[in-house]
């Protein structure tokens, strides 16, 4: 049934962008970024938000091609880096990825238990996190040489690298110590 | 309303907004994918068209032989 691949594949994309957006979120958060009519916890929110609604997409694209047979995968090939039929590489990247995101939510879980130090050591592997899901979508897409998703895919990247340099030109603040 | 509660309010908007774009885009790239590679047969018996094959077998190449039907 094509209808399971193709919700596949639309969960694995969508599941992307809603990573790159919470991605962009959380250098507009650590840039301390002033917006009017939002405080920190507003957009923190937010954040959370997408990030959450990405893990949603990311686990229908997982669960979807489990259930399909046009391209079939086993509970072992979505669990195991370069065990699956079809391009062992790259569908490995996006199995590294998926496994990532599970420890990093987790840790977002239970980041009052944890020091802070570590929690934000952690959370830098979101940035590891959204490279692999990008070059496990260019690679493993069936979708990847169409305009659409090429489009998708050079406006994620380009999002992220505008956010990327902002962050990095950024002055840090000035606190009240100096 | 203090400037807290309408920050909240605005949050929750921008989520609400966030779930229903994401829920249209769902269904807009379901529909990109379905019309840009069908997963099934869409050409005559004399050409083959690659969306006719799984993914699986052009990866591995276990395919039939195309036929080319256009140069480029």
């Amino acid at each position: 049934m094509t209808a399971v691949w193709y919700t596949a594949r639309a969960g694995g994309l969508l599941g992307f962008l809603l990573l790159t957006a919470a991605v962009v979120l959380g250098l507009t958060l650590a840039g301390r970024a002033r917006l009017p009519g939002w405080p920190r916890f507003a957009v923190e929110d937010v954040h959370r938000f997408a990030g959450l609604l990405a893990g949603s997409f990311v686990g229908l694209h997982v669960l979807a091609l489990l259930v399909d047979s046009y391209v079939p995968f086993s509970l072992a090939q979505v669990l195991v880096p370069g065990t699956a039929s079809y391009r062992p590489l790259a569908t490995g990247l996006g199995v590294v990825a998926l496994e990532l995101l599970a420890a990093l939510a987790v840790t977002n879980r239970y980041r009052k238990r944890l020091s802070y130090r570590f929690w934000r050591r952690a959370h830098f592997l979101n940035f590891g996190v959204w490279a692999l899901a990008l070059v496990h979508g260019i690679t493993a897409g069936t979708d990847t040489g169409t305009p659409w998703a090429a489009g998708l895919y050079a406006v994620s990247a380009a999002s992220v690298a505008g956010a990327v340099v902002w962050r990095v030109a950024k002055p840090p603040a000035v606190t009240a110590a100096g | 309303m203090t400037r807290i509660e309408a920050a909240k309010r605005r949050a929750a908007g921008a989520k609400r907004a966030v779930a229903a774009t994401s829920a249209a885009g769902f269904v807009a790239v379901l529909l990109l994918a379905r019309a840009s590679h069908p997963g099934h047969a869409t050409t005559s018996h004399a050409t083959a068209s690659t969306s006719s094959q799984s993914p699986i077998a052009a990866a591995t190449g276990t395919s039939v032989p195309q036929v080319q039907t256009h140069v480029s």
